[in-house]
């Protein structure tokens, strides 16, 4: 068993026990348990599944981010993190067409990626919604 | 002394209060959103603690510096960024804030290329002194949102790498306490690393240098939300303040002049009772 913790700006999204997690960086997916070396990653915009101590399954969307493991802590530090069943599918469904419909229409490079991450967050809230 | 003056001091009396009321609600407001932003604070600070930590040790781990956005040699095109706010009635902030931004220009000399206004106090009067402003931006006045620091800190990213500015400096207000409000002005880029002194053995993924680039954008971002909390927080201490101020003025006035209703009420009535009783002293004879 070890502590998760996930931090956003917001709040602390998770700060318990887990017997183990599943997540995605942004070289490929992942999963831990207890005592394992440490390790610094970045994490992709995707879904962090939580194995709690009671063996009951927890999913969060995670967008992006900083995570590390060290001394049986599980940390990870993101600018916005959410618990499946908390995520509003209306306003994530609304974000995708406003983003769809921007991408269309702009140019400049770094923007396009602010909208395309945009785009990508709002597909992984809806596919996080759907699994709970 | 007659009527006239006891009806120009009532209507004195009302004007003053109906004003109180109205800086009393307005301190009000900015003691409510003061106590959310609060909170908003503390909540932040955990998250850039834990922040800070996490890059410094993936600073660490990075042996040559390949981002643009690391610093390397003495920059010689310096954009000042000035936050100040949309709204004025907080006594000298804005100011402040404006003049500390002109200060750091005078001394970076030739290096200085432009201002950044934030906020529209800075933007009208950068234009009234004719200053050189190159961008600004308005209307930002609601609490701060880490989407919108990060926006902001995206876009600087890109005035940075696309244009010959070679350094991105932000003036800002920040609250030392709830009474004293500083300002200071602070490096946004390039990012001068500093390394921790300890180091552990960590398992990279991806490796390292790929690892910083993917985070750097979280940093700027982090710092520019702690950048906009802080100065949010001080501005409305300020208002919260000057609006305190202006209440209790209000108070005093209105028990002065109350004093001088009283006295000139008291000054009729006895003039009155004088021109009755000589009357009657003379219809006496």
């Amino acid at each position: 068993m070890f502590r998760v913790v996930i931090i956003t700006p917001e709040k602390r999204v998770f700060d318990g026990k887990a017997r183990f997690v599943e997540f995605k960086t942004s070289s490929g997916a992942m999963g831990t348990l207890q005592n394992r070396a440490p390790l610094l990653a970045a994490m992709a915009i995707s879904e962090f599944e939580i194995k709690d101590e009671n063996g009951t399954k927890q999913i969060f969307a995670v967008h992006g981010g900083i995570s590390e493991f060290f001394n049986n802590t599980f940390t990870v530090i993101s600018d916005a993190a959410e618990r499946a069943d908390e995520i509003d599918v209306d306003r994530a469904k609304r974000a995708l067409e406003v983003a769809r419909v921007e991408l269309k229409s702009i140019e400049s490079k770094i923007r396009k990626r602010e909208a395309e991450g945009k785009i990508q967050r709002a597909l992984v809230r809806l596919k996080i919604s759907q699994k709970k | 002394m007659g009527r006239g003056t006891e009806q120009l001091i009532k209507r004195k009396i009302k004007s003053v209060r109906s004003t109180m009321h109205i800086t009393r609600a307005m301190e009000m407001v900015a003691t409510a959103k003061l106590s959310k932003l609060k909170r908003m604070v503390k909540n932040f600070y955990d998250y850039e603690h834990e922040f800070s930590n996490l890059f410094e040790r993936v600073l660490s781990a990075v042996e040559e510096f390949t981002s643009t956005l690391i610093y390397k040699e003495e920059p010689k095109h310096v954009l000042l960024v000035v936050i100040s706010g949309d709204m004025g009635l907080c006594g000298s902030y804005n100011n402040d804030v404006i003049d500390q931004g002109y200060k750091s220009a005078e001394k970076l000399g030739d290096k200085f290329v432009g201002f950044y206004a934030v906020g529209s106090r800075a933007k009208a009067k950068m234009i009234f002194d004719k200053k050189r402003m190159k961008y600004s931006l308005y209307n930002v006045y609601s609490t701060p949102s880490y989407d919108d620091a990060q926006s902001f800190a995206n876009e600087l990213v890109k005035i940075y790498l696309e244009t010959e500015v070679d350094s991105i400096k932000i003036v800002h207000g920040y609250p030392k306490n709830s009474l004293v409000q500083k300002v200071k002005t602070e490096d946004f880029l390039p990012i001068k690393p500093v390394k921790e002194n300890r180091s552990y053995v960590y398992d990279y993924e991806p490796a390292p240098e790929e690892l910083l680039e993917a985070i750097l954008p979280q940093y700027l971002g982090t710092k520019m939300y702690r950048i906009m909390l802080e100065s949010r927080v001080a501005e409305q201490n300020a208002r919260q303040n000057a609006m305190r101020n202006a209440t209790e003025n209000a108070k005093d006035l209105v028990k002065d002049l109350t004093l001088k209703y009283n006295k000139a009420r008291q000054a009729y009535i006895t003039q009155e009772i004088i021109e009755v009783t000589n009357g009657s002293e003379a219809l006496k004879d």
